[in-house]
């Protein structure tokens, strides 16, 4: 995405996840001329790798009421105004045998407090509405949790805020926070795919870079100490249940299956990992075949489904406490005004929260930086529709939006399929494509779901390599094809159990024994040497 | 029903031992749950492309010599010596030759006296590289060497057709030193539903005609390079109307070439009176005293059991779940035989997906007269043939079918000396 820039902006955000993107969306909603910067693709950090869960707010009562109430009215407030991206499937805490049954008590009446629905069931009930469920069930609590599409949601958040006049760019990096004395004045942002450098002045500089964020204050000169969690999640590649599958205990590993799409996601390991590491996403075979043996108590049938891969995100907690679990750490949200924290002025950090919160981040985020601009405008966002939650997105603009965001656009006939496993279009992918040069498989995988389903992109990889040749040349359509083979081999080697292996072999037959493309590579390397 | 010989699998491994043991007159069984990795197949029986540096193969006969020890066309040579294996390898084209259209290296068996040195050509793949192999069939594209300097090509497509990647393929030939043109068709294709497009249904609607009209006015210099997306009887007819050059670039998956030589395979199988159990998987069987006694399969259960003096297997590698990954070990599924792999599933794959995967080598174990064991102990009458072996490396060293042709005419051969 690269936009036509301004020397000048009321507000720069930095990150291009979920809470950036609904920070953006509010500022250029109030009015504020808003330029929001990604280092790499949107979604790229925690929002594009976590389970996808809606929550009801129910897993957080017993811990956290105040959390559990934010997470409640958040969740009422995104069925209202992103129901393109919600799917109501409902949530059930589930008790085995094994489980404290004074727990579920505890949990319902906090869940009551916090003004969240949760209401037990029978072991008969619970079976009947969800066949999936484990069947040594005890009982359960029934609460509205849902599936959340984290990819749709923040496109629709980041096309809202261009509809309302934002500046959105990729693959541009912070490199330097310019201050006048205590005040930041602007930001230094660097083309990640250019190297070229740019100054941008700004009358705020909003720090929504996730588990990013303290190494963005450290340009501001702001110590910030986050306490990065990393969690392992298990791609499932089928939709094994109808509803959300917690665990009815203190949270632990492996202890919720969201379904989503015609997949789920099994989650998740929670490890303190130092902030050397963050950028580590890898997944150890252990870590996966924990997640599978905790897992099937969840739904047995999870032992004979195939897992896709296993992927992991780190969660962006501030610390304030020293638990090494990385789990008792508050997940409330950390608005910092640095002018009081640190003495930095029109500088202020938004994190901690979850991607179920979002929307409140970015409302306080904005509340704070209309106040530092000396704007009276209120927060709009959880009264109105981001585009495509209400059925009418007829627009007859071909942008990749629309896309995104409609799947009428999908369904028009004469579009062949390129992705049969995830239903993406030639026409979808060919019009991404042709509006960005940028967009590589995995920027694609993350607009278009390209690639995410059973065959893992081995049927499709070589059909979209092809419309990158008329832009990138053929050697850079075939690097970037082997670039998204090793991206998603990454993923599928800590899971080489059931069906990995067998895929794997076939997509080596396809692309090496049959293509050469392994020969084509050396030619290309050796080339360049 | 008793038989002579019951095969599993009906890849090119299972119905190539499968033909040789039928046409000596054995009563001859194959269980045929699908199609092995023929859908996937290009065209070409490599026998040996590359070295274990990866280094081109010129003669493959030659090379062999240098393989690891546990390779199983080493074993073959432990056991009979190089010439066996080329005697081997002239059996296997005998029998291609009954199959598809006359090999276009025929010449490399000028038989009788001195000269019976088996030189690699290079095929053309369907994303443009050139790969060295043995044997192909009259109308595929091949070369003599992997320079093509001062060659001319016009590359025909359809554009609807997403799985003939002509950018690709082009900038291939390009790279070898050719001049390319690129031609887009216009052909007359109905297709239902949306979805995309594959080879064999493109075959099925016969745009030979059209295809070579649309091709007559272009220059007799250059060679006319097609997607492989007709049958051979089809094939045959355009080049007898067209007189010039004009060949075959394989597809993507599921190929023509691999469909009609799966079909071929079965037709010659039934017309020496075999029996192939369609649709039919094994799933485990009875031993004794280091004997099979009978299989159970899925249509044949409890009291119809399968029974045979001798059993192959050929039912594949992981592609085709010939052989399965568990949670902490290899397996092969039905006779839980002796498997050749690393014990840490950490250690089972490297991070270069392009790198050679320790995984692929994995396999069933044999002895050199390819009989597997199970709990250490040989099993007197079954043979394990193909890609189910262990150590073949075959994707690396491109010796997939010449593993699978050869490895199931010495188990032929032996079982028949019997």
């Amino acid at each position: 995405m690269t936009e036509k820039l301004l020397s000048q902006y009321d507000v720069v955000i930095v990150g291009g996840g979920v809470t950036g993107a609904g920070v953006a969306r509010d500022c250029a909603m109030r009015g504020m001329s808003t330029l929001l910067v990604e280092s790499h693709d949107l979604t790229y950090g925690t929002t594009g790798r976590n389970h996808g869960l809606m929550h009801s707010g129910a897993r957080y009562a017993v811990s956290d009421l105040e959390n559990a109430r934010e997470c409640i009215e958040e969740n009422k407030i995104l069925c209202r105004i992103a129901r393109h991206c919600v799917e109501p499937t409902g949530g059930l805490f589930i008790s085995l045998p094994e489980d404290d049954l004074a727990y579920q008590a505890r949990l319902v009446e906090s869940c009551h407090e916090a003004g969240i629905n949760a209401e037990v069931i029978d072991a008969a009930e619970a079976r009947r509405i969800e066949p999936a469920v484990n069947p040594t069930i005890v009982s359960a609590v029934l609460v509205p949790d849902a599936s959340i599409d984290p990819f749709k949601l923040t496109m629709s958040n980041v096309l809202d805020a261009q509809l309302h006049g934002a500046t959105v760019l990729t693959y541009h990096e912070v490199v330097a926070i310019h201050r006048d004395q205590n005040t930041v004045t602007g930001v230094t942002l660097r083309d990640n795919l250019t190297g070229e450098q740019k100054r941008v002045d700004a009358g705020v500089v909003i720090n929504a870079a996730g588990i990013w964020s303290c190494l963005i204050a450290k340009l501001a000169d702001v110590e910030l100490k986050m306490l990065p969690a990393r969690g392992a999640l298990l791609l499932l590649g089928q939709r094994v249940n109808k509803m959300v599958i917690n665990r009815c205990r203190k949270p632990a590993n492996a202890d919720i299956l969201v379904p989503t799409g015609n997949v789920c996601v099994l989650g998740t390991t929670s490890r303190r990992v130092p902030i050397e590491e963050i950028d580590d996403m890898s997944v150890t075979v252990e870590e996966a075949q924990m997640l599978l043996t905790e897992g099937v108590k969840l739904a047995p049938a999870i032992a004979h489904t195939r897992v896709l891969r296993a992927y992991a995100g780190v969660r962006p907690l501030v610390a304030d406490d020293d638990d090494p679990t990385g789990r008792n750490v508050s997940r409330g949200i950390s608005c910092i005004d640095h002018s009081e924290r640190d003495g930095v002025e029109n500088f202020i950090t938004i994190t901690g929260g979850k991607m179920m919160t979002y929307r409140l981040m970015a409302q306080m985020a904005t509340d704070l930086a209309c106040k530092k601009l000396n704007l009276r405008r209120r927060c709009a966002t959880a009264t109105t529709s981001l585009p495509g939650s209400d059925n009418a997105t007829t627009s007859k603009s071909t942008t990749w939006h629309d896309f995104t965001i409609s799947k009428p656009w999908r369904h028009d006939k004469n579009n062949r399929l390129l992705c049969t496993c995830e239903g993406v279009t030639e026409r979808e992918v060919e019009t991404i494509l042709n509006e960005d040069d940028d967009v590589d498989f995995d920027a694609l995988r993350r607009r278009t779901r390209l690639g995410m389903g059973p065959c893992q992109g081995r049927i499709c990889a070589c059909r979209v390599a092809r419309k990158m040749c008329a832009r990138q040349g053929e050697d850079e359509a075939m690097k970037r094809l082997v670039n998204f083979m090793n991206e998603r081999w990454k993923g599928m080697r800590p899971v080489t159990w059931s069906d990995t292996l067998s895929e794997a072999y076939n997509t080596a037959l396809v692309y090496q024994d049959l293509c050469g493309v392994d020969q084509i590579m050396k030619t290309i390397k050796d080339k360049e040497i | 029903m008793r038989y002579d010989v019951l095969v599993i699998g009906a890849g090119l491994s299972g119905m190539t031992c499968a033909i040789a043991l039928a046409q000596a007159g054995k009563r001859v069984a194959v269980l045929a749950p699908g199609h092995g990795t023929l859908p996937m197949h290009s065209g070409s029986f490599d026998l040996l492309g590359y070295d274990s540096q990866g280094n081109i193969v010129e003669h493959p006969i030659e090379a062999i010599s240098d393989l690891d020890p546990k390779h199983p066309y080493a074993k073959i040579m432990a056991t009979h010596g190089l010439q066996h294996i080329e005697q081997l390898a002239e059996q296997a084209h005998r029998m291609i030759n009954q199959l598809v259209l006359a090999p276009s290296n025929s010449e490399a068996f000028v038989s009788s006296t001195e000269q019976r040195i088996i030189t690699n050509q290079y095929r053309l793949t369907p994303m443009g590289a050139l790969k060295p192999t043995w044997l192909t069939p009259i109308h595929f594209a091949t070369f003599d060497s992997p320079s093509l300097e001062g060659k001319r090509f016009v590359v025909a497509y359809y554009k609807p057709f997403l799985d003939f990647p002509v950018e690709f393929l082009a900038e291939g030939l390009r790279k070898a030193g050719a001049q390319v043109e690129i031609k887009e068709l216009e052909l007359n294709i109905t297709s239902v539903g949306k979805a995309a497009l594959k080879a064999p249904a493109l075959a099925s609607q016969k745009q030979g005609e059209a295809l070579l009209k649309q091709l007559d006015g272009i220059d007799r210099q250059c060679d006319l390079l097609v997607p492989h997306i007709f049958d051979d009887t089809e094939m045959i007819e355009m080049n007898e109307k067209v007189e010039r050059r004009l060949s075959v670039v394989p597809t993507l998956p599921p190929t023509c070439a691999g469909k009609e030589l799966s079909a071929k395979l079965r037709a010659l199988f039934s017309s020496l009176g075999g029996t192939l159990f369609e649709g039919d998987r094994a799933m485990s069987a009875t031993i004794k005293n280091d004997r099979i006694m009978a299989i159970k399969s899925s249509k044949h259960v409890t009291h119809d059991l399968l029974q045979a003096d001798h059993y192959v297997i050929a039912s594949g590698s992981f592609g085709v779940r010939g052989l399965e990954a568990r949670f902490d070990r290899v397996a092969e599924p039905v006779f839980d035989l002796d498997i050749d792999a690393l014990d840490d599933p950490q250690q089972w794959t490297t991070s270069d997906v392009l790198s050679m995967q320790p995984y692929t080598n994995f396999g069933v174990r044999t002895d050199d007269y390819f009989r597997p064991s199970k709990h250490g102990r040989t099993i007197q009458n079954l043979y394990a043939v193909g890609s189910i072996l262990s150590n073949t490396n075959s994707i690396k060293l491109a010796c997939r079918q010449g593993v699978s042709l050869l490895t199931a005419l010495q188990v032929a051969n032996t079982i028949l000396d019997f």
